[in-house]
């Protein structure tokens, strides 16, 4: 295919260009070579809005990404940026403009310094989380860094996207946690933010601001330039890891629960909090009995769940969390946290697990690996098909709303998002025990995986459906997503609506100035180039 | 003592499921199997036709990867140094979501899925048999 708007023959002599850049070995143009870039789980498998690339071109130096970019400039090719492409459940490495050429970043994946005593790292794309961690572990250096789940994607890319681990404080917010860029901007040329600026810098690892305006976030979740390097501030290697749970008996025990956990981990005294449910989660009821109570036509009342919940000796939800430090410290801070929730009434405390570090096999075999900054692939376990999972899907789309940390919100949450199943006939994915992903500080995540399947078209436009009504409910709420699939960011940028649009028009004029041919990554997040904009639909 | 070729036709064929719609017949897996000289294994350790695969894969010196369905081990310590300095043919009976994984990193070192065949109702859960190899850069590339 061609890309939009682009004849054969120009089509043809930029790939020619392209392989007189990066060599002939890197420009891939043949059917079975540009499959590679599908979105392994697109909500549109098989049908005819489908994302599909024309090409790819895999450079390997920021010279190479820049001389590229002027030849797209000049031949008006539109190119999309990837770094490692596994942003799976957001997706991956496929376009928003079917026909883009991909631009993939994986050959650029050397690790440029590592610093343990400033604590820091500069990258390039197509460093891997496991790329960083064996960097790290083979020169016994003494930082963590901070991964998400699975550890396979890029440090780069998965900041990129807003993207978030399970760590201590600010460094799972890995946009957060970045400090300085170098980019790639649509005309090719290179510049560098941040103390980066300034030649022979000595802090550009260390120092996010520089002088001057802040731009590194015009280039997240955006399409101003493509990132060639950047760096990103590390966790000191913990001397030990300690985890204690808090589980409380009533449904509205949340509410204590939350803002004690707000002020430990916003004080610094905790790690990510684990916010749960012993009667069940995202695989729903956890016992039989229960789940006969959720079928009674117009569902159990409180009363009756918590009369479960105390007659099965659970709590209603518990709050598991996470130490880092000197072994001193973090048992004087579990301690502590039992204090602060020690007025909720019947609250119960269990500590969990104490590793010294260096770990121990063993220890390492039962822990939860990325909340200690180890990457790996065992998410990909949870979805094989068994009694409790027997019709397994073919990928997810992740629905990523952010509602405010309190337990209130978590309630409000809950009900509105159970009739907004009822309303449309859709089994519904939350119940009265959902709880939502913590991982950045400060705000909750109500995320929900929808499934997605290579050979079900019909359940597919289901789940879009269902997707898109979410995305409506939620901005009614007031609460907005924070990352989606490239199928649904117009729509989640369109409910950015303050002043009559007036982000989304200050983006279009940044676009039209650094970008008047709009070749990069048109229509991410809802910024499209000017001669695309009438085409623009959610 | 088998051939390599007898090993990989009861190996990789042994259930009497279909081969998926669209994927190779036996015929061209097995002109695949001699192209492609395979020397390791990987397999899915809670599957008896995994297992049974694995001990004719050994009696033959072929080497064989054992995994419980998470490839993080053999991925961070085995394939993903070597696959950098040599991407080399992989065959394997494992989990779908294995292959899934093992597929995904694969087509950063130029390499992808030659042959897969479902076996659907293998114990302890369907099962798939497989072979990773350095992708052949299209001869029939449309812009050369």
């Amino acid at each position: 295919m061609l890309p939009p708007g682009v004849t054969a023959s120009k089509f043809a002599d930029a790939i020619k260009q392209f392989q007189g850049i990066v060599g002939k070995d890197w420009v891939f143009t043949s059917d079975e070579d540009v499959a590679l870039y599908k979105d392994a789980y697109s909500p549109f498998w098989g049908e005819k809005d489908e994302i599909l690339v024309s090409a790819a071109v895999a450079p390997d130096t920021a010279e190479e990404v820049s001389r590229v970019v002027r030849v797209a400039n000049t031949l008006k090719i539109p190119i999309y940026p990837i770094s490692t492409g596994k942003n799976l459940g957001y997706g991956g490495s496929a376009p928003n403009l079917s026909g883009s050429v991909v631009l993939d970043l994986k050959r650029m994946n050397r690790v440029i310094e590592v610093d343990d005593k400033r604590h820091f790292a500069i990258v390039e794309p197509g460093v891997s989380y496991f790329d960083l961690y064996r960097y790290i572990q083979e020169r016994g250096l003494k930082v963590w860094i901070d991964v998400p789940d699975p550890g396979w994607g890029s440090v780069i890319g998965n900041a990129m996207d807003h993207g978030v681990g399970y760590g201590f404080g600010a460094f799972r917010d890995h946009f957060y946690s970045h400090c300085g860029m170098e980019v790639v901007l649509p005309s090719g040329e290179i510049v560098r933010t941040g103390m980066g600026a300034l030649p022979n810098s000595k802090t550009w690892g260390e120092y996010h601001y520089g002088v001057g305006p802040y731009v590194d976030g015009l280039f997240g979740q955006s399409n101003f330039g493509v990132v060639t390097k950047m760096g990103f501030h590390l966790l000191p290697a913990p001397e030990s890891y300690l985890t204690g749970t808090v589980i409380v008996p009533r449904r509205s025990d949340i509410v204590p629960l939350v803002e004690g956990g707000n002020q430990l981990e916003h004080a610094g005294v905790i790690g990510m909090p684990e916010y749960g449910s012993p009667l069940g989660g995202f695989g729903g009821a956890s016992d039989a009995e229960l789940r006969s109570l959720m079928a009674k036509p117009g569902g159990p009342s409180v009363a009756e769940l918590e009369q479960h919940a105390e007659k099965t000796n659970r709590g209603f939800f518990s709050l598991n969390l996470q130490f880092y430090g000197g072994q001193k410290v973090v048992r004087a801070q579990w301690e502590y946290a039992k204090e602060v929730f020690a007025d909720i009434r019947g609250v119960k405390f269990n500590e969990g697990d104490f590793i010294k570090f260096p770990a121990m096999q063993e220890q390492l075999d039962k822990a939860h690996k990325v909340a200690i900054g180890v990457p790996n692939l065992s998410i990909f376990m949870i979805g094989a098909r068994s009694a409790l999972n027997p019709s397994p899907t073919d990928g997810h789309l992740w629905f990523s709303p952010l509602i405010p940390k309190t337990g209130e919100a978590i309630l409000e949450a809950q009900e509105v998002f159970m009739k907004a199943f009822r309303d449309m006939n859709m089994p519904s994915l939350v119940s009265p025990f959902s709880v939502p992903a913590t991982w950045m500080f400060r705000a909750f995540v109500f995320i929900m995986g929808f499934p997605v399947y290579r050979t079900n078209i019909e359940q597919n436009k289901k789940t879009r459906e269902m997707f898109k009504h979410l995305i409506q409910v939620a901005a009614d709420h007031g609460w907005g997503e924070y990352r989606t699939p490239p199928a649904f960011q117009q729509q989640v940028t369109d409910a950015y609506s303050w002043n009559n649009h007036a982000l989304r028009r200050f983006h279009e004029t940044l676009k039209d100035a650094v970008d008047p041919n709009g070749i990069i990554s048109a229509g991410r997040y809802g910024i499209w180039p000017k001669q695309m904009r009438g085409q623009r639909k959610a | 003592m088998r051939n390599r070729r007898e090993f990989l036709q009861i190996g990789l064929a042994s259930s009497a499921l279909p081969i998926l719609a669209g994927e190779r017949s036996e015929a061209s897996f097995y002109d695949s199997v001699n192209r492609l000289r395979i020397r390791e294994v990987v397999v899915e350790m809670s599957s008896p036709l995994a297992r049974a695969f694995r001990a004719e894969a050994v009696e033959l010196g072929l080497e064989a990867h054992g995994i419980h369905d998470d490839i993080t081990d053999l991925w961070y310590h085995k394939l993903d140094r070597q696959w950098k300095s040599a991407p080399a043919t992989l065959a394997g009976i494992t989990l779908p979501s294995s292959l899934f994984c093992l597929e995904m990193l694969a087509r950063d070192y130029g390499m992808c899925v030659q042959f897969r065949a479902l076996h659907d109702k293998a114990e302890p859960g369907p099962m798939v048999s497989w072979i990773i190899a350095p992708r052949l850069r299209n001869q029939s590339d449309p812009i050369a």
